[in-house]
């Protein structure tokens, strides 16, 4: 695809920025500047990478894009309009548009929750307030993350790094997204896992029409993987660098 | 199992020790039960003399501790040398009433902490929330004897009783007269022990709901616009409920203590005024009792808790 829908921004942000409190919400008073006025824009069917340091913002940041997370002042954007963040059932529709693979998938699953349960608990979220016609074909999505289906009767939070990151992936893709922001995905595995889990989200990409946003600390593997890559530094977008072959959209 | 057995053993040793203690202390203090009755003009030199060797309060230290050991043995647990009675006849009638007591404001206090600390935490900084925030705090700055006093007050100006745990013609009563007028008399002394642990149990189920509503997991469930009920009892409270249940072992201990304290001031019939009063008087194996029947009840709080976590560990299930 090219020309026209494919160049307009899916997410945005303008001019956000958030304050956190030193240990926690409630204690302490100094403040911690994790969004210090970005802006930026996320195009229809691009893959971002957001690269930075540890501590430049790269989780809130994703957090906000995900709508989970409302900044201090600013504006988030989803297809060109503003989100309207006191719109509680607007909201929850809009979440579900936009999907964040959590940066540590073992916190990011219940510590109660089957493989199964995982999955179907989104599901039949969906389903009851959306159309009730979409059942989820369970065999298709575990095998669009390469994930056995012997895993399902396991509690979740008992399998192993690689297929805890297929499990939290294919919980982000039940709701069939638009976008989906990996907030480091392929750190903390062995290269060849890095290198397995990468090609699968580009064919997820493709196959699903996705729009994309990488968080990594490692800018190789952006500029390996990204369209375009945006660097971060404390709380601030400070460089942008585009591939080669960026203008095309991605042709392989 | 063979972790509760040692669980056991561990905490009878534990009282073994304590008890040995408390016999240690009692006899670096100047004194005996019968140093107060040299003041009584009735008493002469001779009778206390015999006295203090009819209880055996000349022999020594570690005589005096058999001898009470043999005592609880047999199941009379020490004797009292004020009331001249086993401890138990003393103690378990007395028991019973701090037990009621303290078990009614703990099932008050964590109710209104439960309802008020998730509500609070689920729309924190909304009115609830805040209001909660400041009664609390409030509730914290007012010592535990004035709202004693407070509680006096509004009975007096009610018509519900205070003091005792009945009323004179409670005998002639009839069965549902009799339930009626325990809980008029429980209804004061309930409600100023359950205020006084009220501050500190709010504040931990609305830290522990806080901290819970920010695990990585539950942001993934709103993501998937799983809110509501559904949200907070399938995701939040059990992963707040480690924490509180913990909490709750520790309360039911500081609450039992906090009765102690309180029972004197309402005038409630329970362990708190005896326990004062062996104090004052050295009456020993009453004082025992009283320390280590708080410590067991502690410790049993301890213990439920830690069992409750065993329970519901998700990670049994494997
Ligand atoms: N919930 C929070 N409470 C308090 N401080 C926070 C919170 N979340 C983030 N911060 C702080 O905000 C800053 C930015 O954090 P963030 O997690 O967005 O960085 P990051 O770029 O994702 O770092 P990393 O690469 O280590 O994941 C950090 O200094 C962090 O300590
Ligand atoms: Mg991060």
């Amino acid at each position: 695809m090219s020309g026209g829908p494919a160049d307009r921004a899916v997410l945005s942000a303008a001019n956000i920025s958030m304050r956190y409190r030193r240990g926690g919400k409630l204690s302490g008073s100094e403040q911690i500047q994790a969004l210090d006025g970005m802006s930026l824009e996320v195009r229809s069917g691009e893959i971002l990478a957001l690269v930075g340091p540890s501590g430049s913002g790269k989780s809130t940041l994703a957090r906000c894009l995900a709508f989970l997370e409302r900044p201090d002042s600013g504006e988030v954007g989803f297809q060109g309009e503003a989100v309207p963040w006191e719109d509680v059932l607007a909201m929850r529709g809009l979440r579900r548009r936009v999907q964040l693979v959590f940066q540590d998938p073992a916190r990011a699953v219940s510590p109660r929750f089957t493989t199964e349960q995982v999955l179907r608990e989104p599901q039949q979220a969906w389903q009851q307030r959306a159309s009730p016609q979409r059942a989820l074909d369970w065999a298709q999505l575990l095998a669009e993350v390469e994930l056995d289906p012997k895993v399902l009767p396991m509690r979740a939070r008992s399998l192993s790094g690689g297929q805890l990151q297929r499990l939290v992936l294919a919980r982000a893709l039940v709701t069939e997204p638009d976008a989906l922001l990996l907030d480091e995905t392929f750190s903390g595995l062995d290269l060849s896992l890095q290198a397995k889990l990468a090609n699968l989200v580009l064919g997820l990409v493709e196959s699903r029409g996705l729009t994309c946003v990488l968080i990594t600390h490692n800018s190789a593997l952006a500029e390996q993987l990204a369209d375009r890559s945006l660097v971060l530094s404390q709380g601030r977008v400070v460089d942008e660098r585009s591939a080669p072959d960026a203008s095309t959209g991605g042709t392989s | 199992m063979s972790r509760l057995v040692g669980r056991l053993a561990q905490g009878a040793l534990l009282l073994v020790v304590l008890s040995m203690l408390v016999f240690v202390f009692a006899e670096l203090a100047p004194g005996d039960f019968f140093t107060g009755a040299v003041l009584d003009p009735r008493m002469s030199e001779e009778l206390i003399e015999t006295l203090r060797l009819q209880y055996g309060l000349e022999q020594p230290l570690h005589i005096r501790y058999l001898r009470w050991a043999s005592s609880v043995a047999r199941g009379e647990g020490g004797f009292s040398i004020a009331y001249r009675r086993p401890v138990v006849d003393l103690f378990l009638p007395r028991a019973a009433h701090t037990l009621m007591l303290a078990g009614a404001s703990m099932l008050l206090a964590w109710i209104i902490a439960l309802v008020l600390g998730i509500a609070g935490a689920y729309r924190a900084g909304g009115w609830l929330d805040r209001s909660t925030l400041i009664a609390v705090a409030a509730l914290l700055a007012i010592p535990e004897l004035l709202l004693a006093l407070l509680g006096i007050l509004v009975a007096v100006n009610t018509r519900l009783p205070l003091g005792g745990a009945t009323s004179l013609d409670y005998a002639s009563l009839s069965l549902g007269a009799r339930l009626i007028d325990r809980i008029e008399h429980l209804v004061i002394p309930v409600t100023v022990l359950a205020l006084t642990s009220l501050p500190v149990l709010v504040r931990h189920v609305r830290t522990s709901v806080l901290e819970a509503l920010d695990a990585p997991f539950v942001r993934a469930a709103r993501g998937h616009g799983i809110s509501g009920r559904r949200l907070m009892l399938a995701y939040v409270l059990p992963a707040a409920a480690n924490p509180l249940i913990t909490l709750f072992g520790i309360s039911f201990g500081g609450l039992l203590s906090g009765s102690l304290v309180i029972e004197g001031a309402m005038g409630w019939p329970g362990l708190g005024p005896l326990v004062l009063e062996s104090m004052t008087n050295q009456d020993l194996h009453v004082l025992l009792a009283g320390i280590l029947g708080v410590c067991a009840f502690l410790w049993v709080g301890n213990l439920i808790a830690d069992g409750l976590l065993v329970l519901i560990d998700p990670r049994s299930g494997d």
